[in-house]
């Protein structure tokens, strides 16, 4: 397979490849590049973000770690369906959302935006 | 109540007339089809005032044109809206058809015509190509801004016992008892007299009065708008053709550039922009001017003339005596626009009572602006609530962008557009959603599924 | 009132450029003409932002909340917010707020105003002035403030980055991407925003392809897009149509440089010197408003440099220099700065970027005929800024920059 890694802006071109039963990542230039190329391989996964809008503030959101890429927009149905809450930059919104093991952050906070 | 007049068009035309009939203390109604005044082919002109030399003389054009001229300077006082007589040349190497202009504009009774050569040419217009060589220099040309003249107009008759409806859109009218009723779907207007200035609209109208019909045709114009610059100062045309005045580069009297309108006869109203047109002009302006600084280019827009034969029609029906048409009111429309008011309402329906004394509309900018809200324009807040509460409400983008300039810069809007949306949503109590650009379907937000 | 350095623009660089002219021992004014810090930051809620200069990845807000609260937390800045700056002169700025004008004297100015998205009437968009046509900054802000989707089904024009990530925003929300067309021949977005914004939701990408005509009554009801030929002229008989209700443009960036004085010497860019200075005595420039950044941590390192010689400047600890200018091969279409103070001691980075997409080649520096930096590069493309590190002693008359192998 070949893909672009999303780890950073550089956007390496990697190569995942499965040698005698063994994920091989080529073309990576550190070490994250070979474990997304792995995870890509396997079991590709990305991180969610979204914003929830109140009357008179809006949270931007994030979850902590990345989501199974197919189940991303189930988790983002359950983060609309929160109602509003007093928060804070760094709240924790939903713990394990979906059932993995991210939780979702408020990672800003909007006010009369 | 029965009003002694309704005007039926929110356009240049029928704000003045409006303004005009109350003035002579009747009262009136100015109807209009949208939801601002001046949204049709007043919003979309080259915004000048003409001196008064291209209209055949003895044409009401250029009767109107002349007069017209010399009144709008002392209304724009009175309305407290800029006007700046900045001059007109018509440049070109043919002296024989530039004296025949300047003697019909003499003919026409336009004051300070004059050929100029090379040498005030260059003085004039430093970015002028260096071939042209003559020019008929107008000193008595001006720009002014059409839409707020329009929109300056009616508020005045607002403000002195006017009333006014938008978004009416007429269904029906019946006359009964030398009453007309006035229908749309939801309401009556009653009048006693009424005047047909709907622009492209007039015919749909006259079929509802059973009055005279015109065979109305479309011409659009396509322009070009620059950011503000001092690449002209004055207004510049090539010599004219059949096709009309041609193709101009202009200040507005923001400090805008505009260069355009192309003429293009078309079948239907649509005001699209067109890589042809588009072309003709950077063609026509790169031919004749050095320096074009089309790297502040910010926007274009074209606009629709409409037509019905060489001359302007205003007249009272022949088959109804209490029913004035205006119709045909393409260039010089907008310089005419305070003469043929003054003919339709002291000539036409024989008001001839002296004009009362108009109390003063206040203006939208104000020294205590607040925050900045339209960073190109520096347009504050309290400008747009102005605006938004004004007599005459401005409650959409455009209306809004008209009205004080937020959104006119050379960002357009990109970064106040949702403020400004805000702003009307909160002040008129409106979900944000249910906020137009102009007309009553131009959501600028998905407002949901239909 | 009066200080020592004013910054006008509150985001990554200004804040960046706020806290070292600080760290110099300056007393700072940062001007904002919004309600909050961060700039454009806080609408690009998406993360990827800060690995270089936090060594973590964050979202936008996030990036912004850690400079802001280093910001507010610096005795020695003052922030003034809903402040609109009117124009500068020589040593004052004249500032607009709620109360009216203002005029602040200061030593120094860092114009930190960041960039515009460029309109459809800067690139002729052609068709009806429809409600439904926007940038995709406008979007972003629409959809991320005000949770309202601009328009239901999308054709994006330019892939510029924003609007590749409003690509996935917008999908993500429950609206379809029908289309994202590029006039050029590749992105001008990072390769790992086509990767994860356009790939991931199998949206179609057609590059050398532009919107012929917009259509609609009173909002967008569809677009024709054709083909362009090598001159990006659209080729008519390609020419297609398809439905939508909703145009956003990712066409660029344009540095809002407006304020700077009339006698700034301006070529592509406002020339700058390494230390980000201006022509003009005692501006400096960083950010979005000199050039246009790939990343927010680009844009914190040159807010960085220019506010600390800012910093510098004001409290009258600025040493004069020889200048030299940085020239290039027309393999690169910009290097900034333009010109370098000829220091004896330290390094500094020469951006750069390319005018076309190589692979596997060298940047080099060269003085006279001396390579004194060169750096490889697997892949060089036009849509990434590079950088290299030169050091200030090998520098001996102009720079040459320059691709090659």
């Amino acid at each position: 397979m070949e893909t672009i890694c999303i780890c950073c802006p550089i956007g390496c071109r990697l190569k995942v490849e499965k040698i005698d039963g063994e994920i091989v990542v080529t073309g990576n230039s550190c070490p994250r590049g070979k474990d997304y190329g792995i995870s890509e391989f396997t079991f590709p996964k990305r991180v969610l973000t979204t914003s929830l809008v109140f009357p008179n503030v809006t949270y931007t959101l994030k979850t902590t770690t990345a989501l199974p890429k197919e189940r991303v927009k189930e988790a983002l149905k359950e983060i609309k369906k929160i109602g509003y809450k007093e928060c804070n930059i760094g709240d924790v919104l939903i713990k394990n959302i979906i059932n993995s093991d991210a939780d979702v952050v408020v990672t800003g906070k909007i006010e009369n935006a | 109540m029965t009003y002694d007049y309704a005007v039926i068009g929110g356009g240049i035309i029928g704000t003045a007339i409006f303004n005009k009939i109350i003035r002579k203390n009747k009262s009136c109604i100015l109807i209009e089809r949208e939801l601002d005044i001046a949204t049709g082919a007043t919003k979309a002109n080259s915004g000048l005032v003409h001196a008064g030399f291209d209209a055949e003389t003895g044409s009401l054009k250029a009767k109107f044109n002349v007069r017209g001229n010399y009144l709008i300077e002392e209304l724009a006082k009175e309305l407290n809206i800029p006007f700046k007589r900045t001059g007109a040349l018509v440049v070109g190497n043919d002296l024989e058809k530039l004296n025949n202009l300047k003697t019909r504009g003499e003919n026409n009774g336009v004051k300070e015509l004059e050929i100029i050569n090379r040498d005030k040419l260059k003085e004039l217009v430093p970015n002028l190509k260096e071939d042209i060589k003559y020019a008929l220099y107008a000193k008595t040309a001006g720009v002014i801004s059409p839409y707020i003249f329009a929109i300056a107009l009616a508020e005045e008759g607002v403000i002195n016992g006017g009333d006014f409806k938008l978004g009416f859109e007429i269904t029906n009218i019946e006359e009964e008892k030398n009453i007309f009723k006035i229908y749309s779907k939801d309401n009556i207007i009653e009048a006693k007299k009424v005047i047909n200035c709907a622009g492209a609209g007039f015919n749909e109208i006259s079929k509802f009065l059973k009055v005279e019909e015109y065979p109305i045709k479309f011409r659009r114009g396509e322009y070009i708008v620059l950011d503000k610059s001092e690449f002209v100062k004055l207004s510049i045309f090539p010599l004219p053709t059949n096709l009309g005045k041609g193709i101009l580069a202009t200040p507005t009297i923001d400090g805008n550039i505009l260069l355009g309108p192309t003429a293009e006869d078309i079948e239907d109203y649509n005001t699209e922009t067109t890589t042809e047109g588009i072309d003709k002009i950077l063609g026509y302006i790169n031919s004749t001017f050095d320096n074009v600084p089309l790297n502040k280019t910010i926007r274009q827009f074209s606009g629709i003339r409409v037509s019905c034969g060489e001359d302007f029609v205003v007249e009272k029906s022949k088959k109804n005596q209490n029913v004035v048409l205006v119709a045909g009111i393409n260039s010089p429309g907008l310089s005419s626009a305070p003469a043929i008011a003054e003919f339709v309402v002291e000539e036409l329906f024989e008001e001839k009572a002296q004009d009362k004394i108009m109390k003063r509309r206040s203006p939208y900018f104000t020294e205590n602006a607040g925050k900045i809200i339209c960073r190109c324009e520096k347009i504050g807040e309290n400008e747009i609530i102005n605006a938004i509460n004004a007599p005459i409400p401005a409650i959409t983008v455009d209306a809004i962008k008209r009205r004080v300039r937020a959104g006119m810069g050379r960002c357009q809007g990109g970064q106040c557009m949702l403020e400004v949306c805000k702003l009307i949503a909160r002040n008129k109590g409106l979900k944000l959603e249910d906020i137009k650009k102009e007309s009553k379907n131009s959501y600028i937000m998905f407002k949901g599924e239909n | 009132m009066k200080t020592d350095v004013v910054v006008i623009g509150g985001g990554p660089s200004g804040m960046s450029a706020a806290l070292k002219a600080s760290e110099q021992g300056a007393k700072v004014l940062l001007v904002d003409v919004e309600s909050r810090l961060g700039g454009i930051l806080n609408q690009c809620i998406h993360n990827g932002f800060g690995l270089k200069h936090f060594k973590e990845e964050l979202t936008g807000p996030e990036y912004a909340n850690r400079l802001a609260n280093e910001v507010y937390k610096d005795k020695n800045i003052e922030v003034k917010l809903n402040s609109y700056v009117n124009y500068i002169d020589k040593n004052k700025v004249f500032v607009l707020t709620e109360k009216g004008q203002e005029i602040i004297e200061c030593s120094s100015i860092i114009l930190s105003a960041g960039a515009r998205e460029r309109t459809s009437g800067e690139i002729y968009l052609k068709g009806k002035r429809l409600a439904g046509v926007y940038t995709a900054g406008t979007a972003q802000k629409m959809v991320n403030f005000y949770g309202k989707l601009p328009g239901k089904k999308i054709v994006i024009l330019g892939s510029g980055d924003i609007g590749l990530i409003m690509a996935r925003r917008m999908t993500l929300e429950g609206a379809e991407v029908k289309l994202v067309l590029e006039i050029m021949g590749h992105s001008s977005g990072l390769r790992r925003n086509i990767r994860q914004c356009i790939e991931d939701f199998n949206i179609p990408l057609l590059f050398n392809h532009t919107i012929t005509k917009v259509v609609g009554d009173e909002r967008v009801c569809g677009v024709y897009y054709a083909e362009v030929d090598e001159n990006k002229k659209p080729k008519l008989e390609t020419e297609k149509y398809i439905d939508c209700d909703c145009v956003l443009l990712s066409v660029g960036l344009i540095p809002e440089n407006t304020l700077l004085p009339k006698q700034t010497l301006r070529e592509k860019f406002v020339v700058v010197d390494d230390e980000r200075q201006t022509s003009v005595d005692g501006i400096f420039i960083c950010g979005n408003v000199l050039h246009i950044h790939d990343l927010a941590d680009n844009a914190t390192e040159e807010g960085e440099i220019a506010g600390k010689f800012a910093g510098l400047y004001a409290l009258n600890k600025l040493k004069k220099y020889v200048k030299v200018i940085i020239n290039f091969s027309n393999k690169i279409s910009y290097c900034m700065p333009k010109l370098v103070n000829k220091k004896t001691e330290g390094k500094f980075t020469i951006y750069m970027r390319a005018n076309n997409n190589f692979i596997k080649k060298f940047i080099t520096v060269k003085s006279g005929d001396n390579i004194i930096a060169k750096k490889f590069c697997v892949g060089i493309t036009t849509g990434e800024m590079q950088e290299i590190e030169v050091e200030y002693s090998k520098v001996n008359g102009d720079l040459y920059v320059d691709i090659e192998g």
